[in-house]
């Protein structure tokens, strides 16, 4: 039978502290972890734990948007009961380096002259119909409910349509809440948007009077489509307005 | 969160079997030394719970890549909850085991008894505190990793002296299981310690916290208590290496300075990988998280990962078997030999599959090479099973032998004791986790 020995604690640690050098040793072990330990500690407190901690919190970001407008006219005549689609190609608008398309709108606009003039002060308005056409070609929020893709008047006023480019740009400044400025900005810095070909559809459809007059032989109408696009890019700053 | 973890429901198979294996032998084993029977005991349950997170880690690891949860219920589910409980359980093993072993510094025959009443009281006491902090503070539990540093680097290096200075040869056997169950306990975080050294580690803990900013508050506690631990591991490798560095020296080379000279190379490479990396590392905070370089997490995965989930267990069974922690002769004989063959079948197949998803070698060729390993194993399996055991010291008996401690009696139920309370103090962590889960935290 072996021998059962009943060692106290103070007994088991004087063994295991019995060789001076492995004492040293272990001092040595002890002072190393004292001394990696310490210099993680400090270089975290004094520096990257703010850092870091920064980055795991979300601030508060004002991020404004500077506007920049690009237009382009194009004015042609049409014929009564014709339809037409104008390509606007989106890399002729001329918008400065770094800005994204954010918005488009197109206005189509009657001849002044067609609600009556002194020559013919009978003519009436003509009855304009416009689209916007979404044929693949131009990359948008095509699906955003706010876009105003159609238009008609028969009251010589302009129709003004609508497509957003960018996806949530509406041209407000806006809070947001990210832990960085490269992150608050993260959301408006995507290219891609508002590049293609921009189809505008216009449909004519000439209202004539049947009377005598100066000229009475109304079949056709001078109709301006300008597109402007609104080009955009942002800027955040710390904090709420 | 990462994609899908391929060694992840391997380990949680290995850690399993090992676990249930090993505890079943320990039962079996009534002739071996009853402080080492009782440190295979608490190493079964550590393989065991360890197999339980791992479990938990893969499902957890499965909802992410399939886009079955979101991070927000995630952030009170019982799958965090539980995972988080059962490391406490882990961590309170993991104190408790170098009290008992290789030398035991707790020298009483109602060891187990007090132990288990150790583990069951942190559980209870930290499973729902660690909750209902949402795991802000749960690091602190690093604490714990205190024990097996102290005493066994003390161990080590006294036994290292007492071999080299002394000429005991035997105290040799001492030092190496020390060292062994070091690796195999600090494992992985080993191999970042020219990081921690250099401070340059700081900066994965920074990219951690902004990853897993959804989920808790970053802490200065947490943050601290884990650079201490950082610089426990770092330490433990550096006085391994100088230790084993003097040893071969005097002594020639052995299996364990190969072992601990390996993983201080290997974190001397993670330095510099982790150096060329630190643009990306560092987008979390600058800017915003970037993917990391897919080679650089290959190397990852064939370093850190195969070590955390293949090298540790069979350093730890290595430990079992080679130093007569259970009994291996007689009617054991071929159940510890069903356990080396299906360690080193599981990890054969993993690799295999490992190196399949970064090489492209066609099936037909890594199946091959399976079948091959397969008919190795199968033909030289008493050969391998008795390499594992060949050594077959057992530190108690040096121990004993020099007269530094006597025969420490433990009654057969003390055995039975622990294991009782260790399967309640986990389901108890898995039930207080569930109900709060279920419940909800209002406060």
């Amino acid at each position: 039978m072996e021998e059962e020995i009943d060692e106290g604690f103070s007994g088991i640690i004087a063994d295991i502290f019995s060789i001076r050098e492995s004492n040293i040793a272990i001092a040595l072990t002890m002072a190393l972890v004292m001394f990696s330990g310490g210099m993680n500690v400090i270089k975290w407190t004094q520096w990257e734990y703010e850092v870091a901690r920064d980055a795991a919190t979300d601030d508060s970001w004002l991020v404004e948007f500077n506007v920049s407008i690009a237009s382009i006219v194009h004015e042609e005549t049409w014929q009564d009961e014709e339809k037409k689609t104008v390509t606007f190609y989106m890399d002729e608008f001329d918008l400065p380096e770094g800005y994204l398309v954010g918005g488009i709108e197109v206005i189509v606009k009657p001849d002044a002259d067609s609600n009556g003039t002194l020559i013919d002060p009978v003519a009436q308005c003509d009855s304009i119909g416009a689209n916007i056409r979404n044929e693949g070609s131009l990359t948008a929020q095509w699906d955003f409910e706010g876009n105003v893709l159609s238009g008609q008047d028969s009251s010589c006023e302009w129709i003004i349509l609508n497509l957003r480019a960018y996806p949530g740009f509406d041209g407000e400044d806006m809070n947001s809440s990210s832990p960085n400025e490269f992150q608050a900005l993260l959301p408006w810095r995507q290219t891609g948007w508002g590049e293609g070909e921009l189809e505008v559809e216009v449909e004519l459809d000439v209202n004539t009077v049947d009377e005598l007059g100066p000229i009475s032989n109304d079949d056709d109408e001078d109709i301006t489509i300008e597109v402007i696009v609104s080009g955009f890019v942002a800027s955040a700053s710390m904090g709420e307005q | 969160m990462a994609g899908e973890n391929a060694l992840l429901p391997i380990a949680t198979m290995i850690h399993l079997i090992l676990g249930i294996m090993t505890i079943i032998l320990v039962y079996r084993s009534e002739k071996a030394k009853p402080s080492e029977r009782l440190a295979a005991l608490v190493l079964g349950w550590t393989f065991f719970v360890l197999g339980v997170i791992f479990l938990f880690q893969t499902i957890i690891d499965y909802q992410f890549t399939n886009e079955n949860i979101t991070i927000s219920e995630f952030s009170d589910s019982f799958l965090r909850y539980g995972a988080g409980s059962t490391r406490i359980v882990y961590l309170s093993l993991i104190a408790v085991l170098p009290l008992i072993y290789p030398y035991p510094v707790f020298y009483s025959e109602s060891f187990a008894r007090m132990g288990a009443i150790f583990i069951g009281i942190f559980t209870i006491l930290l499973v729902p505190l660690w909750i209902i902090t949402n795991y802000e503070y749960s690091n602190l539990q690093y604490i714990f990793f205190l024990v097996p540093f102290l005493v066994w680097v003390g161990v080590y290096l006294r036994y290292l002296f007492s071999e080299i200075q002394g000429g005991m040869d035997e105290d040799r056997t001492v030092s190496a299981v020390a060292a062994l169950l070091l690796i195999g306990v600090f494992g992985e975080w080993l191999t970042y310690w020219l990081g921690i050294v250099l401070t340059q580690e700081n900066h994965f803990t920074a990219r951690g916290l902004v990853g897993s900013s959804e989920l808790r508050d970053p802490t200065i506690t947490a943050l601290l208590s884990s650079t201490m631990a950082g610089a426990m591991f770092a330490v433990t490798i550096v006085t391994l290496f100088l230790g084993e560095a003097w040893r071969t020296k005097r002594k020639g080379f052995s299996g364990v300075s190969t072992i601990i000279f390996t993983f201080f190379t290997i974190g001397i490479l993670w330095f510099i990988f982790d150096y060329t990396q630190m643009g990306i590392v560092d987008s979390c905070v600058n800017t915003t998280c970037e993917e990391l370089n897919p080679i650089y997490s290959t190397w990852y995965v064939f370093s850190s990962e195969i070590i955390r989930f293949l090298v540790v267990p069979l350093i730890l069974m290595y430990v079992i078997l080679n130093f007569n922690l259970i009994e291996t002769g007689g009617d054991n004989v071929w159940f510890t030999r069903i356990m080396v063959l299906l360690m080193l079948l599981i990890v054969t197949s993993s690799i295999i599959e490992l190196i399949q998803t970064v090489l492209p070698i066609p099936q037909m060729i890594t199946s091959a090479l399976f079948a091959a390993a397969v008919v190795v194993f199968i033909g030289w399996e008493e050969k391998i099973t008795n390499s594992m055991i060949r050594q077959s010291i057992s530190v108690s008996d040096v121990l004993i032998e020099s007269g530094e401690t006597g025969f420490l009696g433990i009654d057969e139920g003390e055995y039975r004791i622990f294991s009782i309370a260790l399967g309640i103090s986990i389901a108890l962590a898995m039930l207080i986790s569930l109900l709060i889960s279920l419940m909800e935290i209002t406060v």
